[in-house]
């Protein structure tokens, strides 16, 4: 009798894909995504001839380019405090439903996804503004009587976004959830420790790293938005790309757009490094 | 070609394939680009069918002008555009490295209003940038930009284009005085600091089809935008929406030939074509858009909504070679501007 035997890992930094069918994916990455990516990162140093690190050096040295910096990370901040808050409380709930109700919180959470972000942005604007609904009910019920400026405020970015990026939130927190194991509760409960005291000293630290995983992604993310902010934020709430597209298309600029696009990759990816254990857990795991 | 050249070229034209695909099927048709919208059919049904009628050539269209676009095809070497309508920022000799100059054989300079041709460009149509305004909001008709700035007398929001060389500064600086003609060089700082007096009621539009939206709906009392757009949202949207001539700011579309098109002499008669008395005057046929031929008489009926029909009144002209000539220093001063909390 034999025993098969498997063979030795290979010694790649990651494990390689085994299923073959991954590998259209991977070069459509590759050509549609990655080249065009180094393509317009590399004009940072060839825009014009010969630029070498000048364009870096006149968009870190610009204090416009700062402004937009800032805007862009405080609205991912407060994004990621908005979605992790509400993320792991809509996943709690999830776990602590039947699976019926529990399959209609899923369908709820994945429903955004399936729409447009434009037109999930837009119809934000017809919620939010002067004449939107929000003001229509507050004035109809006498809580204000002039419309509440809603709309092109940093409160409207931030729900927006965070209803759009919502889903990111909920399913890793939901994953780490799903796999904590239940007896535990029971066994800090009969040792007696109260229900509040067995969640933050039993349940949450075990279930925190699909919030840390969430919330890394969600704030990723958010450093890249464009349309959201700018349908529904004020001049101070414009991110990043918004200047990045002035270069691109107005000024015709591509070596300072390929120097700002360099740098929020650089940041995107050092972010993903630092929250990386987290992720790799609640995905890989 | 070293490397880096090839990933470069290959992404670029990656980028650029789906705006390709057309033009491959048949070399010889003529690709025609302008800003889509209104404006996109009155060129199909008044400039490009009676062409193609005349010559028996085949022009398409495409809606989307692009300016990053096109220059991603001019450096790719991959160009499928033979006639680019842009506006009045674009073509002048700042643009020349990506366009072809145009051929004045063939197209009648003469002809053309002076200061209207130039070494890449020809005018098509004269269109302005005016105040519009809600008229259940504003009862009292206003007399100028500096109406647009008083919040006293005229309550409630107002709407300005997001594009730095769009006109925002020039507003600024014909409401707080300065006499049209002598508004070139912009004083930037007179002009934010005029901005500054009504910034926390300034919404920013990013396209026209918004701005007529805004002030339609009354969510501004006022907005500043192109005339036709105006128009638009009065006559054809039938919104409560009304506009004034006073202080408007001339600007017009410009026809341009990118550099490396494969149809050079065709566009160049098409433009000739374009620019020529008996097509120019029928682009006020359906929009209020003014000739760009001395010889050509517009639609009379639209004569009244012409920015051209109102030089009695105070007006002012962009000056677009100082603007190409500063665009970046403009830009960033703007984009400091508007994003300062």
């Amino acid at each position: 009798m034999t025993t098969a035997v498997r063979p030795a890992a290979r010694s790649w930094p990651v494990p390689l894909p085994d299923s073959i069918g991954i590998w259209p994916l991977l070069a459509a990455l590759l050509l549609l995504f990655m080249l065009p990516a180094a393509s317009i990162i590399s004009n940072s140093v060839t825009e014009p001839e010969n630029a070498g690190l000048s364009n870096f050096h006149a968009v870190l040295t610009d204090p416009t380019f700062a402004i937009f910096a800032i805007n862009t990370v405080r609205t991912a901040v407060l994004v990621s405090i908005v979605c992790a808050a509400l993320g792991y409380f809509y996943a709690y709930v999830m776990y602590r439903s039947s699976p019926g109700v529990r399959a209609i919180l899923i369908f709820c959470a994945l429903l955004p996804l399936c729409t447009s972000l434009l037109v999930r942005s837009f119809a934000w604007t017809v919620i939010l503004r002067d004449t939107g609904i929000v003001n229509w009910i507050l004035i109809n019920t006498g809580v204000v009587s002039q419309p509440v400026g809603l709309l092109r405020t940093s409160f409207a970015v931030t729900v927006g976004m965070a209803q759009i990026l919502l889903p990111f939130s909920i399913f890793p927190a939901y994953v780490s959830m799903a796999r904590f194991d239940g007896t535990l509760l029971r066994a800090s409960r009969s040792l007696g420790a109260g229900p509040v005291r067995s969640f933050l000293e039993v349940f949450f630290p075990a279930t925190r790293v699909g919030l840390v995983a969430g919330t890394v992604l969600v704030f990723v993310l958010s450093l890249g938005y464009f349309i959201t902010p700018v349908l529904l934020g004020g001049p101070g709430d414009q991110p990043i790309a918004v200047l990045i597209d002035a270069q691109v298309t107005s000024l015709l600029d591509w070596g300072a757009a390929g120097a700002m696009s360099a740098i929020v990759t650089f940041f995107v990816l050092l972010f993903l490094a630092i929250g990386w254990r987290a992720v790799s857990r609640i995905f890989f795991a | 070609m070293p490397l880096s050249s090839k990933i470069r070229l290959l992404a670029t034209v990656l980028a650029v394939g789906t705006a390709a695909a057309p033009a491959i099927a048949e070399d010889t048709t003529l690709v025609w680009v302008d800003g889509g919208g209104a404006y996109h059919d009155t060129v199909q049904t008044r400039v490009l069918d009676p062409w193609q009628e005349e010559t028996g050539n085949k022009v398409v269209s495409v809606a989307g002008t692009d300016n990053a676009k096109l220059r991603a095809m001019v450096e790719a070497g991959r160009v499928v555009w033979d006639v680019y309508n842009g506006d009045n920022s674009w073509g002048t000799d700042a643009d020349g490295e990506w366009l072809v100059p145009i051929d004045y054989s063939v197209v009648p300079k003469e002809e053309i209003i002076p200061g209207f041709a130039s070494t890449y460009r020809v005018a098509n149509m004269i269109y302005s940038i005016q105040l519009a305004y809600n008229t259940d909001q504003v009862t009292t008709k206003p007399e100028g930009w500096a109406d647009f700035f008083d919040l006293e007398k005229y309550p409630g929001k107002r709407a300005v284009m997001d594009y730095s060389v769009g006109g925002i500064f020039e507003i600024a600086l014909l409401a707080d005085g300065v006499k049209p003609d002598a508004l070139y060089p912009l004083d930037i700082d007179r002009a934010i600091a005029k901005l500054d007096t009504i910034k926390p009621s300034l919404v920013f539009w990013q396209s026209g089809a918004q701005s007529e939206e805004l002030v339609g709906s009354g969510e501004v009392a006022m907005v500043m935008t192109y005339n036709a757009r105006a128009y638009d949202a009065k006559v054809a949207l039938e919104l409560p929406v009304d506009y004034i001539f006073e202080e408007q700011i001339l600007a017009a579309a410009y026809l341009t030939v990118p550099k490396g098109s494969k149809n050079v002499d065709e566009a160049m008669n098409l433009i000739a074509f374009a620019v020529s008395k008996p097509i120019n005057e029928t682009m006020s046929a359906d929009l209020p858009l003014g000739p760009s031929n001395v010889n050509a008489s517009p639609n009379p009926e639209m004569a009244p909504d012409l920015p051209s029909s109102h030089l009695d009144k105070p007006y002012a002209v962009f000056d677009d070679q100082w603007i190409a000539a500063n665009s970046k220093m403009i830009e960033s001063r703007y984009q400091a501007w508007k994003s300062a909390q």
